[in-house]
């Protein structure tokens, strides 16, 4: 499904070059649970935003479904991102002045999709949200807020849901129910991205792929 | 769609919304004013020029004072000699009139003070009356609707002669005569509803609005008489100038041992000068006015620099969840264009009121609505408001471009 070769990302910060990924060779099959694990500054989130289209890479090439998508134009990404990736970020990435139903309406808005009801009820009821949809964020707990970001990267039935630190927020039994609930997700036929470094929830998945300093290592 | 989210907003942000909105509408409103306090000199100007029958270039204000120490019959005297004086004034080439003009409380007409009392009585039962002498009769801009006009009045010397405002035509017929202890009042004519005329403490040019100098006539009433006050205009006749009028004035002035009584201003110069005064607080105005709209444009832009900050997470996750930058831009320019016209709605309503009021004494407000408001102050208003939603949408937008949605929520990158 996914297939990347010799991807290559360079940051100039502070007029300091740094490559944050300097050869990366990976493979993810469709439906699998990957976790990407690493130190802090070792590149797993710059993979995790090439992999959803949010950043270009230096050099490189990404394939998606055999396609080679590594020159998209941004608008051509962007249509990309919208039929084929769903994100889920640590810090949950809810509109905080909008109702959990507003929050979770808002992709499907994006995507002009009619008779939006229904689907969100049915995604807010499958992440035991549905009595909360009128709260606002703030008005619920850390995972809470999680499911309905989930029930978020859930409406718009894309294939690949990636997922930034899900659980680093959370305490230890609200991240067991998360990781829970990625599983459920994962055996309705989602493949999921897990960037973590919470190695309670990598071993939950499938296969670990370990970056060090830019480089990538498969774990298992 | 976008335009549901650039509302919602809006709404959800209401205060900023209202403190963005409040900042157009005072920068606004002070840009209106400036145009509209520099422009009304000139309609003062105008209003007088226009209600003068020479205009203003062409007159000239005296002061016949010949001191208060007079007993009764030297005042009497003093009356004949300056009532000689004037006739024999007005009948040279280069004059076309003189005569005086005074408002004040007139004997009482119960009949006509009944109907001025509708209009706000000055005085307590006595006729609020301008007062002109019968040889001014050409020099006022006067419109009658019935009756007989002053310029072709042969006015008897016995009685009085009265324009009443249009307040008095349903009431008050042309032809009607009073008998007041002894003092004949006629009714020559019913006054246009447009008429204005001076008011009682015309300064000419000094004043800051022409609701000042002049005032409607619509329950006032205009008496021609043989009365003299001690303050006069004199207008010079066509193919003179003022300053040949002024020296003729002197020599029959002469005649009668009278030219060191009589002082002069032409309004030209009461303009000019008033107008240098006018130009020392001009310029504090603008100085006043430049710093409080730089003030609010510069609190404006922070405010919208605020705003775009404090909406970024929201903007990444709009983008992370499937809206284009595009899209995002579109509801940032909608939001900005809905403050600026709400906000310049509410500027045109505040800035139309108080034209209203500072022109109320003006002869054709649509006039000055056009001149001013129509052609300058919206144009000039607009321009601004277009100009600070522009800059600030498009740095909102380059903004927006610049940063990535990861960085806009709040993401890392490692």
């Amino acid at each position: 499904m996914i297939k990347l070769e010799h991807v290559k990302k360079d940051f100039i910060v502070n007029g300091i070059y740094t490559h944050a990924l300097k050869d990366i060779n990976a493979e993810i099959k469709e439906g699998e649970l990957i976790a990407i694990i690493g130190t802090s500054g070792s590149g797993k989130s710059t993979l995790l935003h090439i992999l959803g289209g949010m950043e270009n890479m230096t050099s490189g090439r990404y394939y998606f479904n055999g396609t080679d998508i590594s020159a998209y134009s941004p608008s051509e990404m962007h249509l990309f991102r919208k039929e084929n990736i769903s994100f889920i970020f640590q810090n949950f990435a809810l509109m905080n002045k909008y109702t959990v139903y507003e929050n979770v309406e808002m992709p499907l808005i994006a995507r002009k999709i009619k008779n939006r009801k229904k689907i969100i009820m049915e995604k807010l009821e499958q992440m035991g949200i549905a009595e909360m949809k009128d709260k606002l964020p703030l008005q619920m707990s850390g995972g809470q807020q999680q499911r309905c970001a989930i029930a978020r990267a859930l409406v718009t039935n894309t294939p690949v849901i990636l997922a930034d630190e899900p659980t680093g927020a959370l305490d230890t039994n609200t991240s067991k129910d998360i990781l829970e609930c990625f599983k459920a997700i994962n055996k309705d036929g989602k493949t999921i991205i897990i960037v973590t470094h919470d190695m309670k929830v990598a071993n939950n998945c499938d296969r670990i792929i370990q970056i060090e300093d830019g480089l990538i290592e498969d774990r298992k | 769609m976008i335009l549901n989210f650039a509302f919602d907003f809006l709404s959800k942000n209401i205060r900023k919304s209202l403190l963005s909105v409040f900042l157009i509408v005072v920068s606004t409103l002070v840009i209106m004013l400036s145009v509209i306090l520099s422009e009304n000199r000139d309609e003062v100007y105008e209003t007088i020029d226009t209600l003068l029958v020479c205009g203003v270039e062409q007159t000239v204000e005296l002061d016949i004072n010949y001191g208060d120490d007079m007993g009764l019959e030297q005042l009497k005297e003093m009356q004949l000699k300056i009532s000689e004086f004037l006739d024999d004034v007005s009948e040279e080439a280069e004059i076309n009139c003189i005569g005086s003009y005074s408002t004040g409380g007139y004997l009482p007409i119960p009949e006509l003070y009944e109907i001025q009392k509708k209009g706000g009585a000055t005085f307590d039962e006595y006729l609020n009356m301008t007062s002109i002498h019968k040889n001014a009769a050409d020099m006022f801009k006067i419109e009658i609707t019935s009756g007989t006009h002053p310029s072709e009045m042969k006015f008897e010397s016995d009685k009085d002669y009265l324009y009443l405002g249009s307040g008095y035509k349903d009431f008050i017929n042309p032809g009607t005569e009073y008998d007041v202890n002894g003092y004949k009042f006629k009714v020559a004519g019913i006054l246009d509803e447009s008429q204005i005329f001076f008011d009682d403490n015309f300064t000419f040019g000094i004043s800051a609005t022409s609701y000042s100098v002049t005032h409607d006539m619509k329950y006032e009433i205009l008496c021609f008489s043989d009365y003299h006050t001690s303050r006069f205009l004199l207008c010079a006749n066509e193919g003179y100038n003022i300053n040949q009028a002024i020296e003729k004035l002197y020599s029959v002035a002469e005649k009668y041992d009278m030219e060191d009584y009589i002082l002069y201003t032409t309004l030209n110069d009461k303009y000019e000068m008033a107008n240098q005064e006018w130009l020392f607080i001009k310029n504090i105005l603008y100085k006043l006015i430049t710093i409080v709209c730089i003030s609010c444009i510069l609190m404006l832009i922070c405010t919208h620099i605020l705003d775009l900050l404090s909406q970024m997470r929201n903007y990444g996750i709009m983008y992370a969840n499937g809206f284009s930058v595009s899209d995002i831009c579109k509801i940032i320019t909608i939001k900005n264009i809905a403050v600026s016209v709400f906000a310049f709605l509410i500027s045109i309503i505040i800035c139309l009121l108080a034209v209203n009021l500072v022109f109320k004494g003006y002869e054709d407000m649509s006039d000055v609505f056009n001149r001013i408001i129509v052609n300058i102050a919206i144009p000039l208003s607009l321009a601004v408001i277009v100009l600070i939603t522009v800059f600030i949408t498009l740095f909102s937008i380059v903004i927006l471009r610049k940063l990535s949605p990861l960085r806009m929520i709040g993401g890392q990158n490692d």
